[in-house]
């Protein structure tokens, strides 16, 4: 990663034009420095993680297991239930940080994210569709089908906001408006067929429990691929974050490479959601980070930095916020309360905030990092409207109802 | 499945005498939420004090009544008042097969979310919900229709709730005395399967009750704890529930997932699925998990499901299916 940083030269990243240019070898120990420090931190909320869980197996066991000296019911809930579970946060949170830095991008817009823009409503819409329709879908199928529904609701949010880029606010009201849309209609399919969805109901606001590793061995490749493909085009990333026309003056294709990434970002997050449901807020929250951490570290504006670090920071966030869920309530909290219900909470945090910090200034000229112009009071309100939406729909009393109402 | 053969119902009367009375003793409370109108029957006016504490009055026993949930509506066949209209008709077939509906029944919606101008249509008499619905759609229904609110269950006192939902209900339509007919056969084959769990030697054995579901690859899971009516059913069974974490305080529910099966031992494990409705998360979510096939009761084969259709939060018919079920798959 750090290699790809330095050997690129100035000219094309995405430095707003004035910016002291740093020299090379500081900015590559500052970018692996962020890398590591954050890989460090990952691996060490690994290991909390895997010393969590709903059985007496702690970390004593775990280490006593590793040294060869565990029991065969150790090293089944290691195989069968943690590990499970940490992969899944993981592939998860890969995919979602990859598509929202891309998003984010491709809006210019720090507001852009798979849940602003209803990618995550459809295609969990999908799911519970065919899921009411007595559809039992294996997970690629359901994968697939996840992909469409994502697709199908950023197009119509993209169509209602002009691409996105007449405005963070139209992009944004539009992107919220058929995300509560796409969630009635998913409550709806929940209510009128809730025998046939009975499981995703605590599905509904991502929920993390996995019983074998099926979803995210099979989804790991396409994650693996659209990842791939990402970094392929990060380089169009940054000159197209020079604007549209600049960048057709500079030889990008602006239509084609917009339409390959949002194709990449929704295979990411139709694969997240196939995989834990709909965990909200990390695409949002995780390029935010990012930028926050590598504020003064230049080459993280380049895509080729950018992405990958998102990626690991959205690891950063899902494995923390299971970490904390199950320290805060406790292992039986783990079960009772999807993952989704803490990171789309703190999401929301982030979402009020970015909104009230960002101020209005000029045309969309900027480097992706900076380049969010908010028309400030106006967008706090339809931002509380998109977090409030957003919440509403990781409310845990959704799933209990559901719980009860199926069965009891 | 079975029929509890008469005989044995009648060998085992002077036991559910004693257990009967044990019952009443902790039922006075409820009683008094009942006010005595009700116990006349007959044609004339009936008072009942319902779970909000309003006081019901109807002019005379209701006959046309609609149920909007299944343990409700398994009370209302029980006694012989079969209900005009019921919620989620297709779904009560499925998983109530106790006390089947007579055909033409009207379907009145989904049991969260009753269609208020469905029940308006049918114009019942009194409509029995519990206070698991909205409080904003029962007062909708109420603007058209009396409405009997039950409290559908009780994690503090399972059995006894049961059993005074079948008494209030019972009160509201005039059928006390099939209702004490009820109660008793209950007792009595509640007091026949605890002398079965004893003549086995069984009394005292660990055992749990799950149901689960399952969406890709996650499996949830579903523990009735002591506070849930078949729970403590089991524990009156003589045996004891090896779950002892805190359920919900109405139907005394516990969410876990496989990992958390390995807190117990070599319990006996009973659960229930509907393959009409459902995938059996037992079988095809968790029969290659490595830690259900280390789990001692997978191990020795104590892994029992009950037969379909056994309501687990029904009224006396669905519990004394579950109580038959239960102690069949023990004993044999």
């Amino acid at each position: 990663m750090s290699e790809l940083t330095a050997s690129r030269s100035a000219p094309t990243s995405g430095r707003a034009p004035g910016e002291p240019a740093a020299a090379g070898p500081v900015r590559r120990l500052g970018v692996s420095t962020l890398f590591i420090a954050g890989l460090a931190a990952t691996v060490l909320l690994a290991a909390v993680h895997l010393a969590q869980g709903t059985s007496s197996v702690d970390a004593a066991d775990l280490l006593r297991l590793a040294t060869g000296r565990g029991t065969d019911q150790t090293a089944a809930v290691l195989v069968a239930s943690r590990l499970p579970r940490l992969l899944a946060a993981t592939l998860v949170g890969v995919a979602l940080g990859f598509s929202g830095a891309a998003l984010q991008s491709l809006a210019r817009n720090p507001l852009a994210s798979p849940d602003t823009l209803g990618v995550n409503a459809g295609a969990y819409l999908a799911v519970v569709a065919a899921a009411a329709f007595g559809l039992s879908l294996p997970v690629l199928p359901a994968g697939g089908l996840a992909f469409l529904g994502g697709l199908a609701a950023a197009g119509v949010v993209l169509v209602l906001s002009a691409g996105g880029i007449t405005g963070p606010t139209r992009l944004i009201l539009a992107g919220s408006a058929v995300a509560l849309a796409l969630r009635a209609l998913t409550t709806l399919l929940l209510l009128l067929f809730q025998e046939s969805t009975t499981g995703l109901f605590a599905w509904r606001s991502g929920s993390l429990i996995q019983s074998d590793l099926d979803a995210v061995i099979q989804m790991a490749p396409v994650v693996l691929l659209a990842v791939t493909g990402s970094m392929l085009v990060a380089h169009r990333l940054d000159v197209l974050a020079l604007g549209d026309d600049t960048a057709s003056v500079l030889g990008i294709d602006v239509r084609r490479t917009r339409l390959v990434v949002v194709l990449l970002a929704v295979l990411l997050t139709a694969a997240a959601v196939t995989v834990a449901g709909p965990i909200g807020f990390v695409g949002l929250v995780a390029p935010v980070l990012v930028r926050l951490a590598g504020s003064r570290l230049p080459g993280v504006q380049r895509h080729r930095v950018l992405l990958p670090l998102s990626g690991s920071a959205g690891v950063l966030v899902v494995v923390t916020a299971d970490v904390v869920l199950r320290i805060v309530l406790g292992p039986q909290g783990g079960v009772d309360i999807p993952t989704g219900v803490v990171t789309t909470l703190f999401g929301s945090i982030v979402l009020v905030w970015l909104a009230r910090r960002y101020r209005d200034s000029g045309p969309t000229r900027q480097s992706p990092g900076t380049g969010s112009r908010l028309r400030s009071r106006q967008t706090v309100t339809v931002v509380a409207i998109a977090a409030a939406g957003a919440t509403r729909g990781g409310r845990p009393g959704d799933a209990r109802r559901g719980h009860l109402g199926a069965h009891g | 499945m079975r029929a509890t053969p008469i005989p044995v119902l009648i060998a085992t009367l002077a036991l559910a005498v004693v257990v009967s009375a044990c019952g009443s003793v902790e039922d006075a409370g409820a009683q008094t939420s009942a006010t005595e109108a009700g116990r006349d029957g007959g044609g004339g006016p009936v008072t009942v004090t319902d779970a909000r504490g309003r006081e019901i009055a109807l002019d005379a026993p209701a006959t046309e009544v609609v149920g909007l949930e299944w343990g409700v509506v398994e009370n209302l066949v029980s006694l012989g008042v079969m209900p005009v209209g019921v919620a989620d008709v297709q779904g009560y077939s499925h998983w109530v097969s106790a006390a089947p509906l007579d055909d033409g029944v009207a379907d009145v919606g989904i049991r969260g979310e009753p269609s208020v101008d469905a029940l308006g249509a049918l114009d019942p008499d009194l409509v029995v919900a519990t206070t698991d619905l909205p409080t904003n759609i029962i007062d909708q229904i109420e603007a058209l229709v009396p409405v009997l609110v039950l409290r559908g269950a009780s994690a503090e006192r399972p059995i006894e709730q049961m059993k005074d939902n079948l008494t209030l209900v019972a009160q509201a339509v005039g059928r006390t005395d099939e209702a004490a007919a009820l109660l008793e056969d209950f007792d009595a084959v509640l007091a026949e399967g605890a002398q079965r769990i004893e003549d086995a030697g069984l009394t005292g054995t660990g055992f749990v009750m799950a149901d689960g579901y399952i969406q890709g690859s996650t499996v949830s899971i579903r523990m009735f704890t002591d506070g849930s009516l078949v729970g403590a059913v089991g524990e009156e069974l003589g045996l004891e529930n090896a779950w002892t974490g805190e359920g919900d305080p109405d139907y005394g529910l516990a969410q876990t997932d496989v990992e958390g099966l390995t807190t117990l031992g070599d319990v006996e494990f009973l659960y229930y699925t509907n393959d009409a409705t459902e995938e059996n998360a037992f079988e095809s979510g968790l029969a290659g998990n490595a830690i259900w096939k280390s789990l001692p009761f997978v191990v020795n084969g104590h892994v029992h499901r009950l037969a379909d259709g056994i309501w687990m939060f029904g009224g006396p018919l669905s519990t004394v299916q579950f109580v038959d079920a239960a102690v069949d798959a023990l004993t044999s």
